[in-house]
């Protein structure tokens, strides 16, 4: 039983350890690949801050918001492992800013320790009227994704640096289900109108005396288009960009201004930070996660693909409870298969 | 007397931030401070620096409170200034946790630090150990860039500084008019205050730089705070101990007690190992005597004995100090003129 992954980004590998955690004993004949053409520092998934916390509103998705907790609980119980550095995990509290009273968020009881600010706190950042404080989880992408990446060598899954053009191409080589993993290009492999680039760009700067994030937001112009300053182990995001529909992947100066003047203008200390690096990178936006099985027919044969793309800005956010629920959809996978396996009358 | 000469003995943060206070009170005095050690080795080097006070059992906490929201006051206003990382003064948030519930469960600057609140039941999920906690915000005085930044200032304002080991504070007597006292645990022997004792705490210095929150075990022997570049583990508090050396022993036990509360800082990095001698009183001495020998008078302000909570008063206290030199100055200038008559 031959499955293909296709992405290396967070959604592919952590779909590719879920799937090989829970059917490697119970499936002797699955051999689990991974294909990809960027691997870990180069997907989008490096790009990300790192930051569990997902949009403001689930617009009903309550499926989602599920995906999301089943994430935060998973990551929480590995805090105290040995792996937790390792992974990238770590505790970190901080500040969501507005300029108007808002409703409480779908993730309000996810998080640890949710409230309002008080008045004294908002005196930091003059300009915001109302928001929240929470203790969330980071999760660093340019350390999870190489970690993912040891798991799953050690768990004998391989590897595969090509671009791959269409899901038949997997299925003509002896591929029985392909998961789609492939986040912004999913395009390529099937068109899907729904799926739009939401293009971020961040600075990446050294202030090592910052320990919280700070994500501020307006209403009018959408998620992350507001400043933001997110502290990592090794350096602090700030960002604040949020293009619909732009696909280009090189640096903006004028983003870099906008960027810029507006973490300097919450923090003053930031214009003393050190820039180290800046990058762009497109979010795979969609209404709604694309996760689902589809049939594919080839000649006289049923193929399968599994699609996990679309997770927009919050694919770290939920990216283990997508795996889990791919998993499902393999379970289903291979029960049928077998079902279709045994002989009639055996069953007897 | 158009420019009193005030000497300040000490240069940790007592030290500096009183003889920044004076300037700011008195502009036309001159300020001179006189110190055997400047930063990095002072005893507030070592400390972490943390805003969450130390208690003295003899002074009304009334006065504790007032200076406690004094200092808070003036770093928040800092740490939310463009200088905030030349000053190493940075907010933190975390957790002071119990393994029994406290007698008091909202200590008196619980309104002063940010967002004070008891911990949920799924907090104290991550300390089995522990059965109540207290989650806030507070602001952290790295050391050594709060003491290079307090010594910029006054550079500014023209005082000078000096290494120099004062032996007795009469021998000022003749280059100065006031003496002010911020010696710390240097006190006992200065001027004989059998009252002052030190408590010798002994911290490491880690790289763990993922480590972005407090945690403090309320019995203030076990902690883990993140500074700008390291996280300071702590600790001990042996009553009465002088010695400056690190312990091997102590060490393992300070790390071993970290790991327990936070197991990632197993991976820590660049271990070092500081000890200070906390200058522990009853009470802050904070007052003014007059040494007199031979018809001469050397007014002193004493400011010292701030424990465990140096960083926590330091900027309410050297006010209160300012302040006692202001009436000095006003008693000496009303006395020679009187002696012009």
């Amino acid at each position: 039983m031959r499955v293909a992954v296709i992405g290396a980004g967070v959604i592919g590998l952590s779909s590719a350890l879920c799937i090989h955690e829970q059917f490697h004993s119970l499936e002797p004949s699955l051999e689990l690949e991974v294909y990809a053409d960027h691997f870990t520092p180069h997907t989008t998934s490096d790009g990300a801050a790192g930051l569990w916390q997902p949009y403001l509103s689930d617009h009903g998705n309550l499926q989602e918001t599920l995906w999301n907790k089943e994430t935060f609980d998973y990551l929480l119980g590995h805090l105290h492992s040995p792996a937790a550095k390792e992974m990238g995990l770590f505790l970190i509290s901080g500040y969501n800013l507005f300029t108007e009273p808002v409703p409480d968020p779908s993730w309000k009881n996810i998080v640890l320790g949710f409230r309002n600010l008080t008045p004294k706190e908002l005196e930091l950042f003059p300009g915001y009227s109302y928001g929240w404080f929470n203790t969330a989880l980071m999760l660093e992408g340019r350390r999870y994704l190489p970690w993912l990446t040891n798991r799953l060598t050690q768990r004998g899954v391989k590897f595969f640096h090509k671009k791959v053009e269409s899901f038949q191409e997997l299925f003509s080589q002896g591929v029985d289900v392909v998961l789609n993993c492939s986040g912004i290009r999913s395009g390529d492999l099937q068109p899907d109108p729904e799926l739009q680039p939401g293009r971020g760009q961040i600075i990446k700067v050294l202030a090592p005396w910052v320990k919280h994030f700070i994500i501020t937001h307006n209403l009018k112009s959408g998620i992350y288009n507001s400043p933001y300053v997110i502290p990592g182990s090794e350096f602090t995001v700030l960002g604040g960009i949020y293009q619909h529909g732009n696909w280009n992947e090189e640096n903006s100066a004028k983003d870099h201004k906008s960027i810029w003047d507006g973490c300097c203008q919450l923090l003053p200390a930031l214009q003393k930070a050190k820039i180290v690096g800046e990058w762009s990178g497109l979010r795979p936006a969609r209404p709604s996660v694309r996760l689902e099985r589809e049939s594919i027919r080839l000649g006289n044969l049923q193929a399968e693909v599994i699609h996990n793309y679309g997770h927009g800005g919050f694919g770290i956010t939920i990216h283990w409870g997508c795996a889990m629920a791919a998993a499902r959809l393999l379970g289903s996978i291979l029960q049928e298969k077998r079902q279709l396996a045994t002989p009639p009358g055996s069953r007897l | 007397m158009a420019s009193p000469k005030v000497a300040v003995v000490g240069a940790g943060v007592i030290g500096l931030s009183t003889a920044l206070c004076i300037t700011e009170t008195c502009p036309s005095c001159s300020v001179t401070v006189l110190s055997d050690q400047f930063s990095p080795n002072t005893t507030s080097d070592v400390a972490a620096g943390m805003l969450i006070p130390h208690t003295y059992p003899d002074t009304p906490i009334h006065r504790q409170k007032q200076w406690f929201k004094e200092t808070f006051t003036y770093l928040f206003a800092i740490s939310n200034s463009a200088e905030a990382s030349e000053a190493g003064i940075h907010l933190v948030s975390g957790w002071q946790i119990f393994k029994s519930t406290p007698k008091e469960e909202l200590p008196f600057w619980s309104d002063i630090v940010l967002g004070f609140r008891p911990m949920s039941e799924t907090e104290l999920q991550k300390f089995p150990q522990h059965r109540f906690g207290q989650a806030f915000t507070t602001l952290k005085c790295d050391c050594p860039p709060y003491l290079l930044w307090l010594e910029k200032r006054l550079k500014a304002t023209g005082t000078q500084m000096y290494t120099r080991k004062v032996a007795d504070l009469w021998e000022l007597h003749s280059e100065y008019d006031i003496v002010v006292n911020c010696t710390g645990i240097g006190a006992q022997q200065l001027v004989g205050d059998k009252q002052l004792f030190p408590v010798r705490g002994q911290v490491l210095k880690v790289y763990a730089p993922w480590v972005k929150q407090f945690i403090r075990d309320g019995d203030g022997l076990t902690y883990i705070y993140p500074g700008i570049h390291k996280v300071t583990l702590g600790g001990t508090r042996e009553k009465g101990i002088w010695s400056l050396s690190p312990d091997a022993y102590t060490t393992r036990d300070i790390f071993d007690r970290c790991c327990s509360l936070e197991p990632s800082l197993q991976a820590a990095q660049d271990i070092k190992v500081k000890v200070g001698l906390r200058p522990s009183r009853q009470c802050v001495r904070l007052q003014t005597e007059v040494l007199s020998q031979g018809g001469v008078k050397l007014p002193v302000v004493h400011n010292y004995g701030h424990g465990a909570g140096g960083f926590s008063v330091h900027r309410g206290t050297a006010k209160e100090a300012a302040h006692l030199v202001e009436v000095c100055i006003s008693a000496l200038q009303g006395s020679s003129s009187r002696a012009k008559l």
